[in-house]
């Protein structure tokens, strides 16, 4: 009887949107980071990012989700972007740090 | 004047100068006095602050405060007579006599770091007395604050100025030390926090007072397993931030590759961490007999393994990091007996290692200073370039391996005591054996660097030791002596703190 | 019913959040994907404090003029967890940027990405001034 009492209540908009975010949310983690491509990698953090928000958004926290849209879903991905082009050049010095003690 | 004013005046001041001496980086003179104005104001304002609790934004408990008529009718009825009302609503800083010794000890460090680094340093780095000033705010706002998740809000911000301390000095490997000390910091903030967030869930509170109210009225189950799991999130967070093993490896590492006044601030995060996460601890959990008998074993295992290690090292910066781990272990040895004289003792010698330790690291960070190497095969004979230095060093040595008359000597006292009380004896022992390889470790590094012939490779400068240096070495030595001849001056006091960790 | 399927949901997406960031951060060899794993912990901590504020059929905990106090009270979700997230948000992102901005710096030294050759000990080294 419980099985089909989750399914019914599954049915219910109100449950079954956040269902699909955690989904999402966790897809979009594990998507990201079993990326070869780093750069691909980086645009990807952005979904786990602005599900987080619209998950805070369902549960009655509109101003975390908001704090969370701009800092997961933006700036994130572009400091993870960012630094992976700065990584793909060629590295300017190797002197530093090398060699014996 | 109500002297309650002052008590958050100790954070600020610290923050504030740090943001100034960061904007004002290029002009020298003005950076200078601006932090020589603030050094001051660290130790002072303990003292003429006068004990009583801060309620940030005036919110006080409804139950003290006259805020009642401002709550809406309704709300008032549900609040009235419940448990609510002695709730803390807003941030609170709690300042006893307890606090103001470990403040004003805690102050007078962060104000010699700051001297040194003016004196040592040949340009004065506005960013460098910024990670400084940064990191002494959030040690006082450690001591200060009644809030836990205030506590973490500062552990974060301490972690990620403790990486900048690293990074500005110019050892080899920092940035790779720097990078691996902050993905281990970041699952320990993080499981932190979960704690914090289990616990908020329990109780529905964050300030540690009403926590206690509420696991001890039986309000809360005291033996869900929920709160068992954040005891031990909380007991991850404080290994991290103290350093005891397994972080004991990171934590010596993050040592020796500060500058000399960096590692005086480094090392009173340690201590600083070590006594209140573990005292909010005790304070929560104190019911649990399990979580005291793990944060015992951990100190034990801290002490024995830093001196272990200690020992087989050529690097002296190294051997008084791995030192400075262990005589951590005594401090949370002292919290986890959980007795008011096993906590007053542990906050003795909370308050002894401030001082000793960065007396050492300022002592030998002078060999460094004039020799440019931190190996003990390649040095030797440094006591007739340095003569005064030297012997304050040997005394620094003497003083943290306990002997009398300084201060470490009566804080192992009692701390031997508290475990023969306590009823554990084999404790007792391990920490006066432990002690004895201490003095025998120093004695040999003495010999090594002060003492045996001088070998022909190496090169003393001729650069003489900065005066501020040499002072601020016999201001501690100083404060030793006082605080070890009169030992009472300072543990009457540290007794309210922990009777006041164990008050229900 | 004092859970709901939402609040389970949140609760497990937060755990396994959890645990995807700690598989990433030990199993992983490169440091950005060890540094995006750290994150997606402190993600998961922050997704657990909001659902610990989340009430099932309740409301925005906003006050406004032609509200019933007491069915406010009755209704509203507990915002406390909420203003320790935003804190907790803003922490993580500083926290980040610093680590990838170490990583950039030991990119430029070393020139690789991977954590087994940048972060063991051989690399560290002995601690001579320069």
């Amino acid at each position: 009887m419980t099985d089909v009492n989750l399914l019914v209540s599954l049915m219910d908009v109100n449950v079954f949107i956040p269902v699909v975010l955690y989904v999402l949310a966790i897809l979009g983690a594990i998507v990201c980071l079993m990326q070869k491509d780093l750069l691909k990698m980086a645009v990807l953090t952005s979904i786990t990012g602005f599900m987080l928000a619209a998950i805070y958004q369902v549960l009655l926290a509109p101003d975390v989700a908001l704090t969370q849209a701009v800092v997961g879903a933006a700036i994130v991905p572009t400091l993870v972007a960012l630094t992976i082009l700065k990584t793909r050049e060629e590295p300017v010095t190797s002197e530093e740090g090398e060699g014996d003690s | 004047m109500d002297g309650t004013v002052f008590i958050p005046l100790m954070v600020i001041i610290p923050m504030i100068c740090a943001i100034l001496v960061n904007l004002i980086h290029g002009t020298e003179t003005v950076t200078k006095i601006i932090a020589w104005i603030a050094a001051i104001c660290l130790p002072i304002v303990p003292l003429v602050a006068t004990f009583g609790n801060h309620f940030f934004g005036g919110y006080q408990p409804l139950a003290a405060g006259n805020l009642m008529s401002t709550l809406p009718e309704a709300s008032n009825a549900i609040i009235s007579g419940t448990v609510l009302q002695i709730f803390h609503p807003a941030i609170t800083y709690a300042f006893g006599p307890g606090q103001q010794v470990v403040l004003f000890i805690l102050g007078l460090v962060a104000m010699c770091a700051v001297f040194i680094a003016i004196a040592e340093t040949k340009q004065t780095s506005g960013v460098y007395l910024f990670m400084l000033f940064m990191l002494s705010a959030a040690l006082m706002a450690f001591v200060l604050t009644d809030d836990i998740f205030n506590l973490y809000v500062f552990f974060e911000i301490a972690a990620l100025v403790q990486v900048g301390l690293i990074l500005v000095s110019r050892v080899r490997g920092n940035y790779e030390t720097g990078l691996k000390y902050m993905l281990l910091g970041e699952i320990g903030g993080s499981f932190m926090l979960l704690g914090i967030g289990l616990l908020l869930g329990m109780t529905g509170n964050v300030n540690m007072t009403d926590m206690v109210v509420m696991i001890h009225s039986g309000l809360v189950n005291p033996f869900n397993p929920v709160l068992l799991f954040a005891a031990a999130m909380l007991i991850y967070g404080w290994l991290y931030a103290t350093g005891l093993p397994p972080f004991n490896a990171i934590k010596s590492e993050i040592y020796s590759k500060g500058l000399p006044s960096g590692s005086m601030i480094l090392q009173s995060f340690s201590v600083i961490g070590c006594i209140t996460i573990g005292l909010a601890i005790i304070r929560i959990f104190g019911y649990l007999p399990t979580t005291q008998m793990a944060m015992l074993a951990v100190s034990v295992i801290a002490m024995i393994l830093g001196i272990c290690m200690a020992m087989v090292q050529d690097d002296y910066k190294r051997i008084i990091a791995y030192l400075a781990v262990g005589e951590l272990g005594y401090i949370g040895v002292g919290i986890a007996l959980g007795t008011a004289y096993s906590i007053t003792a542990g906050l003795f010698q909370a308050v002894n290692e401030l001082v000793v330790t960065s007396f050492l690291f300022i002592g030998f960070g002078l060999v460094l200073y004039k020799t440019k190497t931190s190996k003990i095969s390649k040095l030797g004979g440094l006591a007739e370039d340095m003569p005064v230095a030297a012997l304050l060093t040997v005394l620094a040595g003497l003083t943290m391996a306990g002997v009398p008359p300084f201060n470490v000597f009566q804080s192992k006292y009692m701390l031997v005591q508290a475990s023969l009380q306590a009823g554990i004896p084999e404790l007792a022992i391990i920490m006066i054996i432990l002690s004895i390889v201490t003095f025998l470790a120093f004695l040999k590094m003495a010999y090594a660097i002060f003492l045996r012939p001088k070998p022909d490779d190496l090169e003393v400068s001729s650069a003489n030791v900065p005066k501020t240096t040499m002072v601020v070495m016999v201001v501690f030595l100083i404060i030793c002596l006082v605080i070890g001849l009169f030992p009472s001056l300072v543990t009457s006091r540290l007794a309210y703190m922990a009777l006041a960790a164990l008050a229900l | 019913m004092s859970f709901s399927i939402v609040q389970c949901g949140s609760l497990l997406t937060a755990a396994l959040l959890m645990i995807i960031g700690l598989v990433a951060l030990v199993y992983l060899d490169n440091v950005v994907k060890k540094i995006i794993g750290a994150a997606f912990i402190g993600d998961g901590v922050n997704l657990l404090l909001i659902s610990l504020g989340y009430r099932a059929n309740g409301i925005t905990y906003i006050l406004l003029q032609d509200m019933n106090v007491t069915n406010f009270l009755g209704q509203a979700s507990y915002p406390l967890p909420f203003a320790l997230v935003l804190t907790s948000i803003v922490i993580g992102a500083s926290t980040l940027a610093v680590m990838l901005a170490l990583s950039v710096v030991l990119y430029k030294r070393h020139g690789t990405l991977s954590a087994s050759a940048l972060l063991n000990d051989k690399k560290i080294g002995e601690d001579n001034n320069e």
